[in-house]
């Protein structure tokens, strides 16, 4: 490297040194921390002892719980993922329509996302209380017998799947971004050449969304296993373990049962998972996305 | 001539310096002040004391109380030299602030409650102190003292103030129902019998609720999770007692006269028990404690005392509590703190807590209980009886600290009862399958806790 490229890289590393100390401080160093407690049993009042492999051995042979938790979160990502790409694709359709009023639309789609989590559970809390909620006497006006919601096995999952969609605004903010992008000569030709609204959908729009698809798929898939709010301040991985998420687990196992050695290698299995699960929407990337500058054969 | 313009080089290296001096300059010390020429000394330097507590909670005293204590504190002959800063934390963020900085070691306060059992570890052993000042721990409730004070054949801190829960009942509604108002006795069966008559789900007015999962009402039936000594769950967690325990449980749950626990999640406030359903006149029986005896006055319900209702043969079962006020150990002010703690929990700040207007406050130092603005009401009287003639149950759980890891096991099952996805006959064969998952905690927590 020449003497101004030298000095050039300096200059760069000097001008980013605010934000690298930082990553340093609160990203970096903490991982590298995690990883080596993860080997350790601690107890976080008394120090840290090494115990090399045997918290991840632990885990994998012996603890029923570890499984539970994942389960509940791989299903919980099943459900999500597909209902909240699908609605976020259509909402955004919907909001990318030239009407009058439509900004007073996207500002309101979008509020859920800004609101707090905690509030937001609270209140979802109280709209799918069983008894006076405002959904069951909605659903009741409509002589349906609503579920227990939060309270029911069977539909305690889904109502944390109904929470997280009702945040789909963002979601839908990111594709109407993408679909702007479109250009609309597109749209017009293939209109001169008899195409109708769903040939339209599906031979310009779709495809020349994959790209803003891909990456809010990864964004939400990400978001999708760190699902933890709505449990610790609603349902505390009830009832009958059926909302007993993997973030719920590990937050109970270093907060309350104290057992930060065991809590990191969680965490670090977790996120070797999520890691594999993005590499893998990477990896497929070829097969379904298209930019539209990727020059074709 | 063109005046000299700014390069786009030397503009990103101006601003890269720039903004490299700011993030440097906030991670260095600042520098020292000059050394000030000190005064003839007469007086001796004041040490701060870090005293964490929470705010915003009465029993702990208003920031007014506190106020006025600092200043009490501050005439005596250790405001001389001990300054006390107080901070006030929420009463729900105080735990994970105190786990925080004793795991870390770094920003631990002087002075603080020390109410996780795995934070003792950290707590500075104040034996030394207290043979050294003759400070006379034979002042605290005895019982008490001896629960939460000692560990690890050291004294680790001091019990400030006293708390038990029992069962508040509407006069009002016991009367609508024809039901006879309790007396020192009362039966698990009787209580029982009586939500069930006093309990109209058409008009959500409910009876009782169903205690939570190993409460009092369990331990009242003789039920343990394991024996005495801690070591072995079979034949106690699947014995008779507990097995009598859930079906009990079983009972109420199905009796239709006690909220749902969508209800009971919606309108509980404190997690201290159904405190709104009761205030609001829709709960006959509620489990309380004495902090809500002014509450509950100010509601403008006509309510009546009684202890947890007993099982034939078995101990009358409280849950009571003292909190325990200590110096962690990597504080590196003790001879400070030592002089606002033995205040701030002696005689002197307990009598302070317990005088300020509109205090819930019970001191554990009974010599001061005569002295109580509320020593001659029947419902003080109620509450140092439950104090000074049932079991505490504390007194045993609070010697494993796995206890709660242990009774989380029966977790699934409490929700099955209170669902109404089980059948009565089937809890014995439930239990029965949770024995080894319940031994395999016992055997590891104890393997780490050396025992």
């Amino acid at each position: 490297m020449n003497r101004l490229r030298r000095r050039e890289a300096i200059e760069g590393y000097i001008g980013i040194s605010p934000w690298l100390a930082g990553f340093l401080v609160f990203t970096a160093g903490p991982l590298v921390a995690s990883f080596v407690l993860s080997f350790t049993d601690w107890q976080i009042t008394v120090a840290p002892r090494w115990v090399g492999l045997s918290n991840y051995v632990r885990i994998f042979a012996d603890d029923a719980e570890f499984y539970a938790a994942l389960k509940v979160t791989f299903t919980y990502v099943a459900m999500f993922l597909p209902l909240d790409l699908t609605m976020g694709i259509g909402l955004s359709l919907l909001l990318n329509q030239k009407i009058p009023g439509i900004k007073v639309f996207r500002t309101v789609f979008y509020l859920p996302v800004v609101l707090s989590g905690v509030s937001v559970s609270l209140m979802w809390m109280w709209v799918l209380n069983p008894d006076w909620g405002l959904a069951n006497t909605l659903l009741g006006s409509l002589g349906i017998q609503g579920p227990g919601w939060y309270w029911d096995p069977d539909w305690a999952l889904p109502s944390v799947v109904l929470m997280g969609l009702w945040r789909v605004g963002g979601s839908a903010i990111i594709y109407l971004a993408g679909l702007q992008n479109i250009s609309p000569q597109l749209y017009e030709a293939a209109t001169i050449d008899g195409a109708g609204i769903w040939t339209r959908l599906w031979n310009i729009t779709l495809p020349l969304l994959t790209p803003t698809i891909f990456f809010q798929l990864v964004m939400e898939l990400i978001d999708a296993f760190q699902v933890f709010t709505a449990v610790y301040v609603i349902t505390g991985g009830g009832p009958l373990h059926r909302t007993f998420f993997y973030m719920y687990y590990l937050y109970r196992t270093a907060f309350q049962d104290f057992d930060m050695g065991y809590a990191s290698a969680l965490a670090w299995i977790i996120g070797v998972i999520i890691m594999l699960f993005t590499a893998l929407v990477f990896k497929s990337s070829a097969l379904w996305v298209y930019y539209e500058s990727e020059v074709q054969g | 001539m063109k005046p000299n313009k700014l390069s786009r080089r030397d503009f990103l290296r101006l601003s890269a310096l720039t903004a490299a001096s700011a993030a440097l300059s906030g991670c260095t010390k600042p520098p020292a002040s000059p050394e000030p020429v000190e005064p003839a000394a007469t007086t001796p330097s004041v040490t701060e004391v870090d005293w964490w507590t929470v705010g915003g909670v009465e029993e702990f005293g208003t920031e007014e109380t506190v106020e006025a204590m600092l200043a009490e504190f501050e005439k005596g002959p250790a405001g001389s030299w001990v300054d006390v800063k107080p901070t006030f934390l929420p009463d729900d963020g105080f735990s994970e602030k105190m786990t925080t900085v004793i795991g870390t070691g770094s920003g631990v306060p002087d002075v603080a409650f020390l109410w996780i059992s795995e934070w003792l570890p950290q707590a500075a052993d104040i034996t030394e102190y207290i043979e050294r000042d003759d400070f006379d721990v034979g002042m605290f409730n005895q019982r008490y003292f001896d629960m939460l004070c000692c560990y690890d054949d050291k004294i680790v801190g001091l019990p400030l103030g006293l708390g038990a829960n029992f069962y508040f009942y509407n006069k009002t509604l016991l009367e609508e129902a024809g039901v006879d108002f309790p007396e020192w006795g009362y039966a698990m069966d009787q209580w029982l019998e009586d939500v069930i008559k006093i309990g109209d789900p058409d008009k959500k007015i409910y009876g009782g609720r169903v205690p939570g999962l190993w409460s009092p009402n369990f331990y009242a039936f003789g039920a343990r999770p394991f024996s005495e000594d801690g070591t072995t769950v079979e034949g106690y967690l699947n014995g008779p007692k507990t097995v009598k325990a859930f079906e009990f449980i079983y009972d109420l749950a199905t009796s239709g006269a006690v909220p749902t626990s969508a209800e009971m999640e919606m309108l509980r406030t404190e997690g201290t028990g159904p405190v709104d359903l009761f205030m609001s006149g829709r709960l006959a029986f509620a489990q309380l404690n004495n902090s809500h005896f002014k509450r509950v006055e100010e509601a403008g319900v006509d309510y009546g005392l009684v202890h947890t209702p007993t099982v034939g043969g078995e101990q009358i079962i409280h849950n009571g509590w003292s909190l325990l006020v200590g110096i962690p150990a990597a504080s590196e002010k003790k001879d400070a703190a030592w002089e606002w703690l033995k205040w701030y929990v002696g005689e002197p700040g307990q009598s302070l807590l317990m005088l300020s207007p509109g205090s819930t406050f019970i001191p554990s130092i009974p010599a001061l209980l005569q002295d109580h603005p509320n020593s001659e009401d029947e419902r003080y009287k109620f509450f140092f009886k439950i104090l000074n003639e049932t079991y505490l149950i504390n007194e045993w759980t609070n010697r494993f600290p796995y206890i709660g890891k242990v009774q989380r096991v029966c977790s699934d099952l409490y929700d099955k009862i209170y669902l109404g996805e089980i059948a009565r006959g089937d809890i014995k064969g439930e239990l029965d399958a949770l024995v080894s998952q319940a031994q395999k905690v016992v055997d590891e927590e104890r393997a780490a806790l050396g025992l």
